[in-house]
């Protein structure tokens, strides 16, 4: 089949069809930005109510640790970093797999080891 | 013993006898002959099998020893093998579109009529047909994907929206190379770089175009670290691509679950052709962070998924039969699939740039080519370039936010291409 280019095409249709789907997607994509960052502050703001509630009740007067979750959730994310650093720079260890036992005559081992010596 | 062999031997003898008259032996290989696949691919347009076999074997080299996207790429090439055996008769192309497609066929939109008359890769066609399979696949991805990212950071899907320009000026590209619009839409969405969307999209409108559709998609998807990069460089600066972008907030599980309902209404309300794949996608992902129905997300993620795979692939790969696919169609279908690629890389690093304006917080422009889906290779290959400029520049988890947003993006141009062609 030869194609028949530019003909035939009803350009109007076709920018128009261009222009309204990109157009679309472009705005529920941005509608769903608007739901996100909607939802994102009320759920830090839901966030904040509930140490507020906390604080009501009475605290033994211990001092808290800084943020044990906050520290451990950074140690992971370096961690994972680290790994991926790594991984990329190609530096991680590589074992040969290969086990080899050098036999050594002099070793105390090798003598109560092996009957031979012992007789 | 000897006796009964002897006896078999008289038996064997005598039936020959008796059939001797009726029986023609030079008839009877004659028709042999011309029955056996070898003799087939010297009659007429019988190199064209020779061509595809040759073509399948080549994908099956890619898929095993190159291992571009093996798990697609495989079964795709196999069904292309298996359909373009001489004589096999494996897969009915003019049953599909002489008499399914064919408003005054008798058989038009009978599935009772493939189920009754088709072969093996016939009657799994139909999942094709109806548009199942590329829903359950998006169950399975949904169940694989973490949004938290996206959550993290909502600004990625502008990024992931900005990508979606390669499926819109591919459209154009094809309508100028003289396809239809149904045809141009289904070419263009490989530029969303999502095979089971473009299954799906194509299936619905330009279901003759399947096979060169579904093959580009997935090989070019297979392709993104070298498709990418170069575009990625040349649209880039040094000093963009060493910007360092702040550590994403930590999301709760609360928005994790909320995410996939608020996104399933709102995209379902705004545009409901997008509705089954953007609904399967957020069924997946609900299950895998509901928590509680675990052995359900295992079986979407792992057997569900991997036995539609199976069918789909095999089947998608069967319709490209020798007599489609080998037209010049097919060869504008895969130079436009690369341009849509390299569209779609090019849109979302523009844009991220175009933000950069704006934004006090600086992005890096390289995790916007990560708005093509292609999850998670376009969002590894955002970073491994980052890290080619900085070596302390971490983009893979600011990637993975235009990444999905890509796969959300990709299934809502599908939606709106329905709306409008379908």
């Amino acid at each position: 089949m030869v194609l028949n280019l530019l003909a035939d095409v009803v350009w109007a249709d076709a920018w128009a069809r261009t222009g309204m789907g990109f157009g679309v997607v472009f705005t529920v994509l941005l509608v769903l930005v608007f739901v996100l960052v909607a939802f994102g502050i009320f759920s830090r703001l839901s966030g904040n109510k509930a140490p507020k509630v906390a604080k009501v009740v009475e605290q033994p007067a211990v001092k808290p640790v800084a943020q044990p979750v906050a520290s451990a959730s950074d140690a992971d994310k370096a961690a994972i970093a680290t790994a991926l650093y790594l991984y990329f720079q190609n530096v991680h260890d590589e074992e040969s797999n290969v086990i080899t036992i050098r036999h050594n005559a002099s070793s105390a081992w090798h003598h109560e080891l092996n009957p031979r010596y012992n007789s | 013993m000897r006796k009964i062999f002897c006896l078999l031997f008289m038996l064997m003898l005598v039936s020959v006898g008796c059939f001797a008259e009726s029986f023609n032996f030079g008839e009877a290989a004659e028709q042999f002959a011309n029955g056996m696949g070898i003799v087939q691919i010297f009659q007429g347009d019988g190199w064209k099998y020779l061509v595809m076999v040759a073509l399948a074997c080549f994908l099956l080299y890619l898929a095993i020893k190159k291992q571009y996207e093996p798990l697609l790429l495989l079964p795709i090439a196999f069904g292309m093998l298996l359909t373009n055996l001489p004589g096999a008769n494996m897969f009915h192309t003019e049953m599909w579109n002489d008499e399914f497609l064919n408003p005054d066929s008798p058989f038009y939109h009978s599935y009772r009529h493939v189920l009754a008359e088709g072969g093996l890769l016939d009657v799994l066609y139909i999942g094709v047909k109806a548009g199942v399979y590329p829903c359950l696949i998006f169950i399975g991805v949904g169940a694989m994907t973490d949004f938290g990212p996206l959550i993290a950071n909502p600004k990625s899907f502008l990024l992931g929206a900005a990508a979606q320009l390669g499926i819109f000026i591919t459209f154009i590209t094809a309508h100028a190379l003289g396809f239809t619009s149904t045809e141009a839409a289904s070419i263009g969405i490989i530029g969303g770089a999502d095979g089971p969307t473009s299954i799906f999209l194509t299936t619905k409108l330009a279901p003759h175009l399947l096979g060169p559709i579904a093959i580009a998609a997935y090989s070019y998807m297979a392709l993104v670290p070298v498709i990418q990069p170069p575009i990625m460089r040349l649209l880039t600066t040094k000093k963009e691509r060493m910007i360092e972008m702040k550590q994403l907030r930590t999301v709760s599980k609360t928005e994790k679950i909320i995410f996939p309902i608020a996104i399933t209404i709102v995209v379902a309300f705004i545009l409901p052709d997008a509705a089954p794949l953007i609904g399967c996608l957020m069924l997946g992902n609900l299950m895998k962070e509901s928590g509680v129905v675990e052995r359900l997300a295992k079986t979407v993620q792992n057997e569900l998924m991997n036995i539609v795979v199976i069918f789909l692939g095999t089947t998608v790969g069967a319709t490209a039969t020798a007599g489609t696919f080998l037209d010049i169609k097919t060869i504008s279908i895969l130079c436009m699939g690369i341009v849509a690629f390299g569209v779609a890389t090019a849109g979302g690093i523009i844009f991220a740039k175009i933000m950069n304006l704006f934004l006090k917080e600086k992005i890096n422009p390289l995790i916007g080519s990560a708005g093509v889906s292609a999850v998670p290779m376009a969002a590894r290959v955002s970073q491994t370039e980052g890290q080619k400029a900085n070596p302390r520049n971490f983009l893979l988890m600011h990637a993975m936010g235009p990444n999905v947003a890509g796969v959300i993006g990709s299934a809502v141009a599908a939606g709106i291409l329905l709306s409008m062609l379908g």
